[in-house]
């Protein structure tokens, strides 16, 4: 046990040599943490599409087609700019993705509703981006609410309603809404926090790769060393300090500076910390296979897009197959990403994703077990190898 | 021209015969197929919700039974007692949302005041909670109209009036570019080309640094040629195999694709080379242009929209070759285009091949210079 310890301590001391004298180690280290939360941060510091551009053919040039008009351009997602004189070049401009709504309201559209007859105006809308679909599309009905519901009060006033009781038969049903967690739905908020943890992920697999790789290309790795797990174990450990400065720079820096949502920033960290030690057995098991320092570049960033993906922090994870399902539980990254989501929003209390730490547990346990056996086996072979040579 | 040839079949050869590159190949068809089939639902379904209702009145069941037919919502039977309870039920995502029909709702709305329903909705996953937000709200507006129709009707409107009287402006809508408005046509494209955008990077990258990078600069072009027509079959086999298995439609003809998928290929692959150029250090070059590619989702334009980027990043993203590609995806995958529809996506791309080629021409030129200084002083 003293042995071993005492292993794991020179070969700790070892790692952290040669991180500091091989730039390209440290460049992965502290360059990617830095670098990519600062990237991803500016980039969605907007954090909700506006103004989305919209065209308008108004055919009507009725008061009332004014006001829709201006009740359209008055929402904070959509703006009008442009009026193109007909459908078809209002279609060609949108196709050209210059615009994403087209909204056409026809000739006769305030007369039908003077005559009491329901006008209908048409609307196309580029739903290729979901996103902004998704923000265009409602914001329009939601003014066509507003000015039915306005022409309905007028309409029951003159049928002898008094104008205060109206207000109440309209639209009678009423939504409470309480947005919970995320009210502002800001898609910066609802994104970033997952790319971050990836990030940390990409760090800890790459980080490793790329020290073994290196040392392996340079005759450094020395696979035969009595303790071969503790071996890539203190590597781990090494690399350690500079994924708990990433992390730290990520909670403690990014989020407050870009306003990233955050229940408890230390609940947070834990999280990315409990994370980390998870992933250092995988880490261990990917970099027992690489042969040289660009395998890291070449194998593992292949990585991170589909693992997020499959986690269900974007996608909704019982809507997926369920062989995805069962696939995605085998990564850390599902349940570390489902507590980030608490932590981020819910909830800054641990004990919540406790459910979730008990998951990345057992992973943890079930890789650890794979890499000392694997190591073991490897080390083995080699001995037999060795044994086998001497013998000759 | 013979040594360009057998320089070529050479990386082949090596690709062929490289364990690695076939890790490679097998990990971007797998990770593209599997991030297909994360969307093969293509549409949000079955959102489970709760409803609690203390009015049990025929109007307030006739509400939950409109939201049970819903196909986008699944009322489940979550009992609890108190907001904690609820709040546990969220923390571990087993309902999305909470509808309370008030103990006073019908007898409001029989008064002629407003009904309440309180909507708690989830929306930390914005993708679930406005998707059971907006489909709780459709029903609630449809239970809303009988309603009113109902008065309409007890204040003599004629029955063929009514509707309009309830409804004056309805909308015809018409959904372009991905009429089903489902995830698969949305997302499905994008990421499996993100993923070949990395695989181009990486693939180009794999023969400008040691041990197979060549010496000369025919070996470097015999090699690139290679790389190049593996990439214009793996981008065939991504548009004709599997964005046709998943149902995603190319509406556009195989001229078309084909010369976008051209332009895209040679611009990532011109991009990684002038990186090449520029950065000594082969390894330092191969990370710039790999940060880069990662990236280029973001930047791209596909989820969150370029006009909405800070300037300066608006400015960099022109000059990613996945960004114009995304863009031109949008169109040619969706719509019958040409390549004179195509034509302000393939400005783009020119510009691109333009500065890379001239920062590739550059930064060989100076490594010349140098190599041929240095020469000079060890013979002098």
């Amino acid at each position: 046990m003293l042995e071993r310890m005492s292993f794991l301590f020179r070969m700790i001391v070892d790692e952290l040599h040669f991180i500091l004298a091989e730039k390209s180690i440290l460049s992965i280290l502290i360059v990617i943490p830095i670098l990519y939360p600062i990237v991803i941060s500016w980039l969605y510091i907007e954090n909700q599409p506006v103004d989305r551009p919209t065209l308008l053919i108004d055919h009507d040039n009725s008061s009332l087609s004014r006001q829709l008009a201006i009740g359209l351009d008055a929402t904070e997602q959509i703006q009008i700019t442009g009026r193109p004189y007909d459908v078809g070049h209002g279609f060609e401009t949108m196709r050209k993705q210059q615009a994403e709504l087209l909204v056409y309201i026809p000739r006769e559209f305030s007369s039908r509703i003077k005559k009491g007859e329901q006008a209908k105006i048409k609307l196309w809308v580029n739903s290729a981006n979901m996103l902004t679909y998704g923000i265009t599309y409602p914001a329009v009905r939601e003014v066509v609410l507003s000015t039915n519901k306005m022409i309905g009060e007028r309409f029951l006033t003159e049928k002898g309603v008094h104008p205060a009781l109206s207000k109440g038969r309209v639209m009678p049903i009423s939504l409470a809404e309480r947005l919970l967690y995320h009210p502002t739905t800001g898609y910066g908020d609802f994104l970033v926090t997952g790319v971050f943890l990836i990030i940390v992920q990409q760090i800890v697999l790459m980080g490793l790769a790329f020290s073994v790789g290196l040392r392996k290309e340079r005759g450094l790795f020395k696979e035969s060393e009595r303790f071969p797990f503790t071996y890539l174990e203190a590597k781990v450990l090494a690399q350690l300090v500079f994924y708990l400065a990433g992390i730290a720079f990520i909670v403690f820096v990014i989020f407050p500076i870009f306003d990233w949502p955050v229940k408890n920033k230390a609940s947070m960290f834990v999280l990315f910390v409990v994370f980390v030690i998870t992933m250092a057995p995988l880490a261990i098991i990917a970099a027992k296979f690489v042969k040289d320092r660009y395998a890291a570049f070449q194998i593992l960033m292949f990585f991170s897009t589909p693992l997020f993906m499959i986690s269900g922090f974007a996608w909704p994870f019982k809507q997926m197959p369920e062989l995805i399902q069962y696939v995605a539980a085998i990564f850390p990254a599902t349940p570390a990403l489902q507590a980030v989501r608490v932590l981020s929003m819910k909830s800054g209390n641990l004990e919540v994703v406790l459910p979730f730490i008990g998951w990345l547990g057992i992973q943890f346990l079930c890789y650890l077990v794979i890499a000392i056996l694997l190591l073991r086996k490897s080390f083995s072979r080699l001995l037999f190898r060795a044994d086998t040579a001497a013998r000759a | 021209m013979k040594t360009l040839i057998s320089e070529t079949m050479v990386g082949f050869k090596q690709i062929a015969t490289g364990g690695r590159f076939w890790v490679m190949i097998l990990l971007l068809l797998l990770a593209s197929l599997g991030t297909l089939k994360v969307f093969d639902n293509m549409v949000v379904k079955q959102i489970p919700i709760a409803v609690l209702d203390f009015d049990n009145s025929k109007l307030s069941r006739t509400l939950k039974t409109y939201l049970s037919s819903t196909p986008q919502l699944k009322v489940v039977a979550k009992g609890f007692e108190t907001v904690e309870d609820a709040k546990e039920l969220f923390y571990r995502g087993e309902i999305t949302a909470i509808v309370l029909i008030t103990n006073d709702f019908s007898s409001r709305l029989k008064k002629g005041q407003k009904g309440f329903i309180v909507v708690a909705s989830d929306m930390s996953n914005i993708l679930l909670g406005k998707m059971a937000h907006k489909s709780i709200a459709k029903v609630a507006a449809t239970l809303s109209a009988g309603v009113q129709m109902t008065l309409v009707s007890k204040l003599g409107e004629r029955k063929e009036r009514k509707l309009s009287r309830v409804v004056p402006i309805s909308i015809e809508e018409s959904f372009n570019f991905n009429p089903a408005t489902n995830y698969m046509n949305y997302l499905g494209p994008g990421l499996i080309f993100f993923y070949l955008h990395v695989f181009i990077i990486i693939m180009t990258s794999s023969f400008l640094i040691p041990p197979l990078r060549p010496k000369t600069a025919v070996g470097i072009a015999g090699r690139q040629i290679a790389v190049f027509v593996i990439l214009i079959a793996l981008g065939l086999l991504f548009f004709y195999g599997f964005l046709t298995m998943a149902n995603v439609p190319i509406r556009s003809g195989f001229e078309t694709v084909f010369v976008m998928l051209l332009f895209f290929i040679i611009s990532a692959m011109m991009m990684t080379l002038a990186l090449g150029a520029a950065i000594p250090k082969p390894l330092l070059a191969m990370q710039a242009a790999i940060v880069i590619g990662m990236l280029s989702m973001m930047f791209s334009g596909i989820t969150w929209p370029t006009d909405m980027f800070p300037r300066p990043l608006q400015i960099v993203a022109q000059y990613i070759p996945y960004t114009p590609f995304a863009k031109g995806m949008r169109i040619f995958l969706h719509y019958p285009a040409d390549l004179s529809d195509l034509r302000h996506i393939n400005i783009l791309f020119a510009k691109q091949i333009g500065l890379f080629s001239a920062l590739s021409l550059f930064g060989w030129g100076i490594r010349k210079l140098f190599t041929t200084r240095r020469n000079r002083g060890a013979h002098a």
